[in-house]
């Protein structure tokens, strides 16, 4: 009771924590980041979709590290944190698909093109969309958990693939980042990092509300097996 | 500006969208824990003679062997 009553004070902390870095990267997107001279203000969605991705990748390998550690113990817990990730990374990759085909629009006048990195990016959102379906048909059985684990794992492997295509076949997307330097002005990097790290403390708060959430429906599931 | 408008409004329907999904959830499990708790607790009191309205009233002692 008294570890639950914490755990619930350090996510409102954390809550508040995270709303004061999201209201520092929209500053920094809207007001402190310079204005791009070829694109213009729409640009600025950049500012959100990087983020995004970054935190879509940490889900997906979160995603696949619970599966793991659930392959390894074999303890729940693990397969609800897998799950959590996973839906909350699907979430993010949606987001990061949609505002680069309006980011793309805009500025290159299509919504999508069959580049490798969009391809490698598609396939990794139906990898864990898959993995999702497969999730919600599993239900308790512990081998089909156990499966979802394993797809979890084996989808991760299109995370470098789609790193390595975004900075070696390149099309659309720019190459910001190199070994050598950030291709951006101080202002625009200042308020890339602000929405990194905002970004990245909103999947700590979601993912840990959903693995809640998990906890308690397993906690009902066993209920109703041993009221039936 | 528009392309800019809908990027960020897109993100955030969507964030809410989920976050009102979990919420939703969450009290629907709390409710069926609530349920289910009390339920069990009922059981168990019937089982133990307790009553209490829903249990079972313990055998009058001339009937007990």
């Amino acid at each position: 009771m008294m570890r639950e009553r914490a755990s619930w004070s350090s996510d409102v902390v954390l809550g508040w924590v995270c709303f004061g870095a999201m209201l520092l990267a929209l500053y920094g997107a809207f007001v402190y980041a310079q204005r791009e001279v070829v694109m213009g203000d729409v640009q600025r969605i950049f500012y959100v979709h990087l983020p995004l991705a970054w935190v879509g990748f940490v889900a997906f390998g979160h995603a696949a590290w619970a599966g793991l550690r659930y392959l390894q113990t074999g303890r729940r817990e693990w397969d609800v944190a897998s799950a959590s990730a996973a839906e909350i990374g699907v979430l993010f990759a949606t987001l990061v698909i949609i505002t680069g085909s309006l980011w793309a629009r805009s500025v290159w006048g299509t919504w999508w093109t069959w580049d490798p990195q969009l391809v490698t990016y598609l396939i990794l959102w139906l990898i864990y969309a898959g993995y999702l379906v497969l999730r919600a048909a599993a239900g308790d059985d512990s081998r089909q958990a156990r499966f979802a684990a394993v797809f979890a794992i084996v989808g991760f492997v299109d995370v470098p693939l789609v790193w390595l295509s975004a900075r070696y076949l390149r099309a659309l997307s720019p190459v910001i980042f190199t070994t050598h330097s950030i291709g951006l002005a101080p202002s625009m990097a200042w308020a890339l990092l602000a929405g990194l790290v905002a970004w990245s403390l909103l999947y700590v708060v979601l993912v840990r509300a959903r693995i809640r959430l998990g906890v308690l429906e397993a906690r009902v599931q066993a209920l109703t097996d041993g009221s039936a | 500006m528009t392309y800019l408008f809908w990027a960020f409004a897109v993100v955030w329907i969507g964030l809410f969208l989920y976050l009102y999904r979990l919420v939703k959830r969450s009290r629907r499990l709390e409710r069926e824990l609530d349920e289910l708790t009390a339920r069990v607790r009922m059981g168990a009191d019937a089982g133990s003679g307790r009553l209490d309205g829903a249990g079972v009233a313990p055998p009058p002692a001339s009937l007990r062997r």
